[in-house]
């Protein structure tokens, strides 16, 4: 939804919602699949063009009956009856199809460690997921990573790792930097960026004017930190260093879809929009010695 | 528009006090707070995920009434508190692992279930299998003030669930684990039932457990000395 970035959920259309302009017409299949679908309103907002739901024709019954959530988050958050009005929609970022490498069983790269979900890649989806998909990747891959858990055999001692000390040193540190420069605003900032350049619809020039953005974030990180000083359950502490992660994060992703001359999914390159073979594998970025590295890695 | 938040920090002196914030109109509280939080206090301390009231990790009492942040859209004057019942960490923060565990005692989990069910046998349970456990029925409920044991509201309202699905064969296990401590302590006051952002109605599923209790032989041990008006014949 438009104002409060909520998911309506795909079952509005699944059930007959027409998705339409501010002049009323039609422009897109509402069943079609979400990179087309994202892509056809983006390109209506970016000519000045409001995009609207229509449920109204489904009637109040069908709605209370089938679509009582979406009923509900209409009218909490964007003060609409479906039943009566449209509802204003824009397309937002709902799920990360990639995430931390994993094999078919949830097991990462760290040994004992293991990822499942949306933070995992297990490679189900591919460059287009499809709805319903991430609840099976839940019942699959909970069950399979919870087996093969179960049968490591060596268990991760509680000891005093490199890392460990590494990292608590880095939150203490945290309690010092001088908050100079607000987070908060870096990171509406960043989100801003990233949704116009590298969301929906991509291309070369755009990313890299992003992906210079990121690099300055990086070095400002030092001026930023945080105010509540308190080590006691802080949020904004959290918060920070998730801001970090995102940061961190954003660079890979820029990296991955600069690297990557073709169009596939919901990766839509406008200077490349044809789908090139070469490609069909998947992007793997990592560190080594602080350094970024990424290379592809086929379907196994 | 101005709201009033208790704060807390046990290692502050005082360790409570109330601060009053001005908040523009036509947000929902968890807006106000992120917007506090954001331009005016950094300290202030609260829960949330989902933002859509899915999650449940928001609520918080508005009044002295439960509520999720996320969907409550605050009045000028509101008073808004951390939940009852449960140890608050800081400011609107709680420790919910207690009132998790009730969880575990009532056994309100599948121990015994064979596959497929019907639709309709699926309606029967789906209002209980929509608890996101926010603990706002848990914070309303008086009996906490003198039984502490209590299994308590989301805990019954579950445990009815798989009582009542069709799947599950040993129905026995999950009576025999709410009738100490539990189905026959609440007082059916029916606060749990109103508060519930889900619509759920533990108060409603507590008096069926009650009645599958019966079937399964066990009574009311208040209503023993009731039903003899304390006397022996």
């Amino acid at each position: 939804m438009a104002k409060s970035s909520i998911l309506i959920s795909e079952a509005a259309r699944g059930a007959g919602g027409k998705i339409l302009n501010e002049d009323g017409e039609r422009f897109t299949d509402e069943l079609a699949t979400r990179d087309k679908l994202s892509r056809a309103i983006y390109e209506q907002i970016e000519q000045g063009k409001k995009v609207y739901l229509d449920m109204r024709h489904l009637g109040e019954d069908f709605i209370q009956k089938e679509l009582p959530q979406e009923r509900k988050l209409a009218f909490l958050y964007e003060g609409v009856d479906p039943a009566k009005e449209p509802i204003s929609i824009r397309p937002a970022a709902h799920y990360t199809m990639g995430g931390i490498d994993t094999n078919i069983d949830g097991k990462t790269s760290l040994k004992g460690l293991y990822a499942v979900g949306e933070c995992a890649n297990v490679k189900f989806h591919g460059a287009n997921r499809l709805g319903g998909n991430s609840l099976l990747e839940l019942i699959v891959m909970g069950k399979r990573a919870a087996q093969a858990a179960a049968k490591e055999e060596e268990m991760p001692q509680s000891k005093e790792y490199e890392r460990t000390k590494i990292d608590r040193d880095f939150i203490r540190a945290v309690f010092n930097l001088p908050a100079t420069i607000d987070f908060y605003e870096r990171r509406e900032f960043l989100q801003k960026v990233l949704y116009h350049n590298g969301g929906i619809v991509r291309e070369e020039l755009a990313m890299k004017g992003v992906l210079s953005v990121i690099r300055q974030h990086q070095r400002e990180l030092a001026f930023m930190g945080i105010k509540d000083k308190s080590p006691l359950y802080n949020t904004e502490l959290v918060e920070f260093l998730e801001y970090g992660n995102v940061v961190e994060l954003a660079e890979a992703m820029m990296v991955g879809a600069i690297q990557r001359k073709e169009s596939r999914g919901a990766h839509f390159r406008k200077d490349y929009p044809n789908q090139d073979a070469s490609y069909k594998a998947h992007t793997i970025v990592w560190k080594e010695n602080g350094v970024l590295c990424a290379d592809f890695k086929g379907e196994q | 528009m101005k709201i009033k938040i208790k704060r807390y920090h046990p290692h502050f002196e005082p360790p409570s006090v109330d601060m009053e914030y001005e908040i523009p109109e036509g947000t929902t509280l968890l807006e106000a707070l992120e917007q506090i939080k954001k331009t005016k206090d950094r300290t202030l301390t609260f829960s949330h995920s989902c933002r859509s009231g899915v999650c449940g990790s928001c609520a918080v009492r508005v009044n002295g009434k439960e509520q999720l942040a996320c969907t409550y859209k605050p009045k000028d004057g509101d008073y808004i508190e951390p939940l009852s019942v449960v140890d608050v960490v800081r400011d609107l923060v709680v420790d919910k692992e207690k009132s998790l565990q009730t969880l575990q005692k009532a056994l309100a989990y599948p121990l015994q279930m064979h596959a497929g069910m019907s639709e309709e046998e699926e309606k029967l349970i789906e209002r209980q299998s929509d608890c996101i456990l926010c603990g706002s029925c848990y914070s309303s409920c008086p009996v906490y003030e003198t039984n502490k044991a209590f299994l308590g509201p989301f805990a019954l309202a579950r445990a009815y669930r798989y009582v009542a699905d069709s799947r599950e064969e040993n129905k026995k296990a999950h009576i025999d684990a709410v009738v100490v401590h539990g189905i026959w302590d609440c007082t059916l006051c029916g606060n749990c039932t109103e508060v519930c952002p889900q619509g759920i109605d533990p108060k409603g599923d507590i008096v069926l457990l009650q009645s599958w209790a019966a079937k399964f032989g066990h009574s009311n041990p208040n209503m023993a000395s009731f039903g003899s008006f304390g006397l022996e014949f």
